[in-house]
């Protein structure tokens, strides 16, 4: 084998970048993070990026990296729990009834607002850019489509997102997939990954369960999740750590 | 609490374990009745006997080689070097001799031995009396070396020093004498030979000292927080042999940055040891290369007073110099 005259492919070659100096604990920041350093302006020496301008662009939600999209060609992997959506039920009931006295909101709003609190302690769960893309896929029926005028933060902001969306299931660029399969009755789904796609969290019907509360039996209202994610660009813990933070979300509303 | 200058802390440690301890004498030129070239023995032979403040004849190997028989026969003799220039007169007594004996008779033999000697400049001392040569002995195994950087820690680590089992350089920043000043017990205590010590906290770079350049250090991590806004933490190694690796690296680990400071010459220097020991150890978590900043690398200390200013480390040339590296 010419060993010399080989072409080095793109994953051995070096990443090339304009700034002067990397320094050791910036490039480990860098790639724990997914920051790309040529989005950074340094504030060091000769315009060099600091340790401090990353943590700065990590707290910022600035300058990740525009990794490629998933290849859809590894296997995907599927995590799955229930969670315990009762007391965030009844705040829902009571906000609803302060609100408005008839039931505005559902169980899934809440779920949604849930998803949405998570992904922003979990961010690298989505195709990493910098204002995550989230479609709402509600198969057989539009019907969860959100009343935006009549939410606040964060519900709101999922309204605009999902709007400015049209609720389209255009897969063509990354983003993350919720798929809601709460007015159809099923209690558990394992959807397939799309192409291209990062994660997508499924979304089945809310049921009234049995549940064991300190060695009783209660009837609880609880929803099974899943997630489906692309281990090549979300690690199992990672994602792990999503799913049940967003369960803790839930539980404690 | 007293307050008291390096001398006196020292003197103080000497008393307080000659009076705690028979087998401890003094040893060294000039120590009796004059209380040695710098008084830190003042007094002593007069409350014990000069049978344990001994004035010895002037040969700096003589006198080690005496200590380090007596130290072998049970005494815990503690000698006094003039000056540290003078050292390389009894290297082969330190080096080859008392920091081997323990390890060559596989444990059957202790030297519970220090030599004390004053170090480093500020004094007017030129050539034969202002040299810093810590460094040669902290590549000897079985010999610890310790620096005090203030009159609480002379005290502390003086005493740690008498009652080692085992050979002690004890380097005694001169400059400190009598600059350095502070709240010292009048109570047995001891500082412990190895750990350093986190003087001031900071969270923007690490500065590594020891002697006269630790309150140096101080003095310019204060200056920078009061007027750039620069937060130095502030490491006193107090012992160079041996060393607490993790309170460095820890440091090292938050800040990122890391500047070491010595008086004695670049090349070779202690700090090419620490700056060794990041760049293997703290690597990933290096911002910026690693900065010693030193004397340079001269033959012989200027006694010109013009001169000697341009080669001493200053307060500000210290700040300068964190300044840029905290900017890097």
């Amino acid at each position: 084998m010419d060993i010399e005259n080989q072409t080095p492919n793109e994953e051995t070659q070096p990443v090339k970048t304009t700034h002067p100096l990397i320094s050791p604990v910036v490039a480990a920041l860098a790639q724990k993070n997914k920051i790309d350093l040529n989005q950074i302006t340094g504030s060091g020496k000769d315009g060099r990026v600091t340790k401090q301008d990353v943590l700065d662009a990590v707290r910022n939600g600035t300058a990740r990296s525009a990794v490629p999209a998933a290849s859809g060609t590894s296997a995907a992997v599927c995590l799955s729990l229930e969670a315990d959506l009762n007391r965030m039920n009844r705040g829902l009931k009571a906000w609803n009834e302060q609100q408005f006295g008839i039931a505005a909101l559902s169980p899934i709003h809440g779920i949604l607002a849930a998803v949405l609190k998570a992904l922003e302690h979990f961010p690298q769960v989505t195709t990493p850019v910098d204002e995550p893309v989230i479609h709402l896929v509600c198969p057989g029926s539009p019907a969860n489509a959100l009343p935006q005028t009549m939410l606040e933060e964060p519900l709101s902001v999922l309204a605009g997102r999902i709007q400015e969306n049209e609720l389209a299931a255009d897969f063509s660029t990354p983003a993350f997939i919720i798929e809601d399969h709460s007015q159809t009755g099923i209690t558990s789904v394992f959807p397939a990954l799309p192409p291209s796609q990062s994660a997508l969290l499924a979304i089945a019907s809310p049921q009234r369960r049995p549940v064991a509360v300190t060695n009783t039996m209660v009837i609880h209202l609880v929803v099974t999740l899943s997630l489906v994610y692309d281990p090549e660009h979300v690690t199992p813990s990672y994602a792990a750590e999503f799913l049940t933070f967003l369960k803790r979300l839930l539980k404690e509303w | 609490m007293p307050e008291m200058n390096l001398i006196e802390a020292i003197r103080q440690a000497l008393d307080e374990e000659m009076a705690r301890d028979e087998a401890v004498f003094l040893a060294g030129n000039d120590i009796g009745d004059l209380g040695g070239l710098f008084r830190t023995t003042r007094g002593l032979q007069a409350k014990y006997s000069r049978g344990r403040v001994i004035d010895a004849p002037l040969s700096t190997s003589a006198l080690v080689g005496l200590c380090i028989g007596a130290a072998l026969r049970g005494k815990r003799p503690v000698c006094e070097i003039q000056l540290a220039d003078q050292l390389p007169l009894a290297f082969n007594q330190i080096v080859n001799e008392a920091a081997r004996i323990h390890y060559r008779t596989n444990g059957d033999w202790n030297v519970p031995l220090v030599v004390r000697a004053p170090y480093g400049g500020g004094t007017g001392g030129g050539l034969y009396e202002s040299q810093s040569p810590e460094a040669y002995f902290t590549q000897v195994p079985g010999l610890k070396v310790v620096i005090p950087s203030n009159p609480y820690e002379a005290k502390g680590l003086l005493k740690a020093a008498v009652r080692d089992p085992n050979p002690v350089l004890f380097l005694e920043p001169k400059y400190g004498y009598r600059n350095m000043r502070g709240e010292v017990p009048d109570t047995d205590y001891t500082v412990p030979i190895g750990p350093a010590v986190v003087s001031r906290p900071g969270r923007d770079l690490t500065a590594i000292a020891y002697g006269a350049m630790h309150a140096l250090a101080l003095q310019a991590a204060d200056k920078l927080a009061e007027e750039a806004e620069i937060d130095v933490e502030v490491i006193d190694l107090r012992t160079l042999y041996p060393l607490d690796k993790d309170t460095l690296l820890t440091s090292v680990h938050n800040t990122s940055k890391a500047i070491i400071i010595h008086e004695a010459p670049l090349t070779g220097g202690f700090g090419a040891e620490i700056a060794a020991i990041l760049a293997a150890e703290a690597f990933a978590s290096l911002d910026a290369p690693v900065r010693r900043l030193t004397t340079p690398d001269l033959p012989a200390i200027p006694f010109s007073p013009t001169l000697y200013a341009a080669h001493m480390l200053t307060m500000e040339k210290i700040t300068a110099a964190m300044q840029e590296l905290a900017n890097y």
